[in-house]
């Protein structure tokens, strides 16, 4: 297929100068501040994740099921000045686009002469600016990507579970400032497809004053110098836990995820004990945080229960 | 009338108007909806970011408040209308900001060897 891009070779050498670039930049920076940067390291999380069956959140919104081999080719693109990201079917064939919200996202070049969807050509740079209409900030959190796609494999983090890193690493506080500044980080499918697709700023921001909360336990609890106690990290990282999905269109403003995170946020300021315990997650918050989005009616009638018993398992 | 369906109207009277969409297979379309959300993995253990694996995703849930649409051809006009509505820069702005691009990029790939 001839197209107007040229493709751009990213090597090992190339990775690890992103990587000490990236590493040089604040923990949280938008593509207005480094367009190129933030725009090259969201293509590459994208590339990473695509097609691969545990980690593509964005394949279904176009019409493909992951149930078979990866099906996508992808190259890192520039075009006009810009870095971009295409991605193709092995096989050929159009894309049957499932969302609205692509129009934000798809450049016209993904359309091929017969106006059918042929690919995806995404620039995130513009991408960033359509999103700027709809009052929400992009930005790129350099831990999260360094981590998540320019670690030696087996240390990646796959975001899309649970895991140490992310506790240890505090990420609730990230986070917490995502959601009060109405960013959106965008390195992955998952930022794409679950927090960009439907975004709607005004229902986004209406549990601000819960956010509010969260910084100003957070800042208490995390600020002062004193290193953080186990226990004070796993209730925080059920608070990224939840803000995460608060921050999606599906759970905006969900009255039992803010329930459960009031509950957490309690927790968390009257914590006082020493004890130690592992730094791993008790079996009850992934049944807890199951309950929660799969049946929210159960889950109002169990929710202190669970609560108390997650407490319990952390104490 | 529900807002659904006024959407779906607005976006079948732009179908009407959008030449070459018709083109979209009905087969196709057949073809591929049923894999979407049907039965996927199993869940192992809990998902933080997000409640199932990508390819259990039962769409028409996911979305929350995005419009949905039942109809590929209908989505697909509707994309190319709103991406055509992006505004245009007038030839010297967008000369100037391609140059200033252009260097840019030449910049950046210099200093990461690209």
């Amino acid at each position: 297929m001839t197209h107007p891009m040229q493709a751009l070779e990213v090597n090992e050498t190339s990775r690890q100068k992103l990587k000490e670039k990236l590493l040089q930049q604040e923990e949280i920076f938008s593509f207005k501040k480094e367009p190129l940067l933030a725009s090259l390291t969201a293509c590459l999380g994208i590339q990473n994740e695509i097609g691969r069956k545990n980690q593509d959140r964005l394949s279904p919104y176009l019409g493909i099921d992951l149930e078979n081999d990866n099906p996508w080719q992808s190259e890192i693109v520039t075009y006009q000045g810009e870095i971009g990201l295409r991605l193709f079917l092995k096989e050929g064939g159009n894309l049957l686009p499932q969302s609205q919200d692509l129009a934000y996202v798809l450049h016209p070049l993904s359309f091929d002469k017969e106006s059918e969807l042929s690919q995806i050509v995404i620039f995130p740079k513009l991408i960033f600016k359509n999103y700027l209409q709809k009052k929400f900030e992009l930005v790129i959190v350099r831990d999260w990507a360094v981590s998540a796609f320019l670690y030696d494999n087996e240390e990646q983090v796959n975001y899309l579970y649970d895991n140490d890193w992310e506790i240890k690493n505090n990420a609730a506080l990230v986070q917490s400032k995502l959601v009060l500044n109405r960013q959106i980080a965008f390195s992955g499918t998952h930022d794409l497809a679950d927090h960009l697709l439907g975004a709607n700023a005004e229902k986004y921001s209406q549990p601000q004053e819960i956010y509010q909360r969260v910084a100003k336990v957070f800042g208490e609890k995390f600020c002062s110098g004193r290193e953080a106690l186990n226990q004070e990290l796993v209730l925080s990282y059920g608070i990224g836990f939840l803000l995460d999905d608060l921050a999606q269109p599906r759970w905006y403003n969900s009255t039992q995820h803010l329930t459960l995170l009031n509950l957490f946020i309690e927790a968390l300021a009257k914590i006082k004990c020493h004890s130690y315990i592992p730094l791993k997650l008790p079996a009850s918050f992934s049944r807890m945080m199951h309950l929660l989005r799969t049946n929210q009616e159960q889950f109002e009638k169990s929710c202190s229960m669970l609560f108390q018993q997650f407490l319990v398992e952390i104490a | 009338m529900n807002s659904t369906r006024k959407n779906l109207i607005r976006v079948a009277a732009l179908v009407a108007t959008i030449t070459g969409l018709s083109a979209v297979a009905a087969d196709q379309v057949e073809r591929r909806r049923p894999h979407l959300g049907g039965v996927g993995t199993e869940i192992d253990g809990i998902y933080s970011r997000c409640n199932l694996s990508p390819n259990n995703i039962p769409l028409g849930k996911v979305l929350g408040d995005c419009p949905m649409f039942t109809d590929v051809e209908i989505c697909l006009a509707t994309l190319k209308e709103q991406i055509n509505q992006n505004g245009e820069m007038s030839p010297i702005q967008y000369e100037r900001q391609q140059e200033k691009a252009e260097q840019c990029l030449e910049i950046f790939r210099n200093e990461l060897g690209l």
